[in-house]
């Protein structure tokens, strides 16, 4: 426990110091923030393209609301979430590994499992800070341009997201163990991710269930449970990280 | 406990089909200054990597003050690979500070290493922005950092300048007596400048392990040197081909603007080179001992000879 505490501590402040915090916060924010408004502002962007370019159609835009402004919510987190977990997370092993820093810190009592589970947490804790800080965002601006989303159904969205991410963290460090360089650790990053979204679409016990779970609980909507989901999703996200740990213990360092 | 700092049994390493070491025994007194040297792709590297558990072994055993590499418990080492690679958005107190920390050392003596290894001044300096030279020896910080029995260097001086290998060769010097260090090089200069013992690599064999000066009393040979004027160094080529095909020649080398020629018949190399100098710009002929170099390229042509005949 002291290693994995030493180690944490060793990888948050590298996610500060690189501004790897700062980028993924200012994303997140700023996509939290900017949910409501484009919900907001989306009827009347169409109603002025209507003016100029559909002359003779007629538009029919519902006055927008909370619901719409949590689908944007939605539908931006976890496009950019997905986006920056990859990129974020895809080098954090082989990187090192590549750069020769594991060669220089391995051989220091520093156990490779405690070495994953710390980049894990530490992703884990980067991507949760920076989801509360545009989940919190998006809420104030919400209850400032709509009615204020149902609470607990907006909470509930912000952990199924959050569980979400994790599984995609869990997935690009396994991508970041099994890769020989940055290059075919990105592409087994996003071939993994693909591959859990593609099955999605045949099974609603894939990750990708939670999402939409949580957008019909923030929208106040009767949501089928999808405890199947959240199940899969967290042992998929444990069984990622220990094939992660199980994997840099069976290689040979450079 | 024995005697012995390291003791290696039966090494062996293979990557696929390729013998990178061929089951060699080998074993360091403790205190001592150990250069295990061999040309590059000799396996001094993949030994080392085994040695820290950075790599594991084909066969055989390796133990490090009676300690097991690869079992439960941590051998004492500190170990430098030979380009260090830090984090480099960290300065180097704070990453002595990591280690440290990684090894529970409560009060480490962190100001007193950088002295040590002449990084005193670096202050909040990043390490991204410290030379080669400085890394290497932030990297020697490190490795010392946990005080060690064994220190394990690879290659600690074979990427700098003549004034960072000065330093870092320094610095070993100063550790003498402290610890056992067993360090890889194909440097020889650097070798028989410090080292107390040395083991020869080649090709995943161990041709021999020996105290260095029985080595090169055991394989002194006579060498003659010439120098010549810088203008004359063009012909020299010519003329070590000539003094090679002598039959009391026995190995020809040429640096620059000075042969070294190993000789086995010295009356008979007295008699004939002279005049075979005699239309040259000659500056100094002298006949002067063998060198770890001398040694090392007559074992690593052919002419090796059983370890147990030289080992002491």
């Amino acid at each position: 426990m002291r290693v994995f505490l030493v180690q944490l501590r060793k990888e948050l402040r590298e996610l500060v110091r690189t501004r790897k915090l700062f980028i993924v916060v200012v994303v997140l924010l700023a996509f939290g923030l900017m949910s409501p408004i484009f919900a907001k502002i989306t009827p009347d962007l169409l109603e002025a393209l209507g003016e100029d370019q559909l002359a003779g159609v007629q538009i029919i835009i519902p006055e927008p609301s909370t619901r719409d402004a949590n689908e944007q919510f939605v539908k931006n987190t976890t496009q950019f979430g997905l986006l920056l977990a990859v990129l974020v997370g895809f080098g954090a092993i082989v990187g090192e590994r590549e750069r020769g820093q594991l060669a220089l810190i391995f051989p220091h009592p520093l156990p490779r499992r405690v070495f994953v589970l710390a980049k894990f947490a530490a992703l884990a804790i980067l991507f949760g800070v920076a989801l509360l800080v545009g989940a919190i965002a998006d809420y104030a601006y919400t209850v400032l341009l709509f009615d204020a989303p149902d609470a607990g159904g907006f909470l509930a969205l912000v952990a199924l997201l959050y569980v979400w991410l994790l599984c995609l963290i869990g997935l690009t460090l396994l991508a970041s163990a099994l890769g020989r360089n940055m290059t075919t650790a990105g592409a087994i990053a996003f071939g993994l991710v693909l591959l859990v979204s593609l099955v999605g679409t045949f099974t609603r016990l894939a990750p990708g269930a939670l999402t939409e779970w949580g957008r019909l609980l923030a929208n106040g909507m009767d949501a089928p449970a999808r405890w199947g989901a959240l199940v899969v999703t967290l042992a998929l996200t444990a069984a990622s990280v220990a094939a992660s740990a199980l994997i840099l213990e069976r290689q040979e360092i450079e | 406990m024995t005697q012995y700092a390291i003791e290696i049994r039966g090494l062996t390493k293979r990557f696929g089909d390729f013998p990178a070491l061929k089951g060699f025994d080998l074993t360091v007194p403790r205190g001592a200054i150990f250069g295990f040297l061999g040309p590059n792709g000799a396996g001094k590297t993949t030994t080392l990597r085994i040695m820290t558990g950075l790599a594991r072994a084909t066969a055989g055993q390796i133990t490090i003050e009676g300690v097991r590499v690869g079992g439960s418990q941590r051998p004492p080492i500190g170990y430098l690979p030979d380009t260090p690679s830090f984090y480099n958005w960290m300065t180097a107190p704070e990453f002595l500070r990591y280690i440290a920390d990684l090894h529970a050392i409560e009060n480490p003596p962190i100001t007193e290493l950088l002295d040590r290894v002449g990084l005193g001044d670096v202050g909040r300096r990043k390490i991204g922005g410290f030379s080669r030279g400085m890394k290497q020896r932030l990297g020697l910080a490190q490795a010392l950092l946990p005080q060690p029995a064994v220190l394990l260097l690879d290659e600690p001086a074979s990427a700098l300048d003549p004034a960072g290998r000065k330093e870092v060769l320094d610095i070993m010097s100063d550790l003498r007596g402290e610890l056992t260090i067993f360090f890889s090089t194909h440097i020889l200069n650097d070798a028989e400048r410090i080292c107390d013992e040395v083991g020869i690599l080649h090709q995943g064999e161990l041709l021999l392990q020996a105290r260095r000066d029985e080595l090169l009393s055991r394989f002194a040979q006579p060498v003659f040197e010439i120098d010549v004027a810088p203008d004359d160094a063009p012909g020299l080529a010519a003329l070590a081909a000539q003094i090679s095909a002598q039959p009391w020649a026995e190995r020809v080398t040429q640096d620059g603007a000075r042969l070294r020629v190993g000789v086995h018949d010295v009356a008979a190399a007295r008699r004939a080179l002279l005049p075979m100098l005699a239309d040259r710009a000659v500056l100094r002929v002298e006949m002067v001992g063998a060198t770890l170099e001398d040694v090392f390229l007559r074992l690593t042509n052919g002419a090796a000879q059983p370890v147990d005949e030289v080992a002491g």
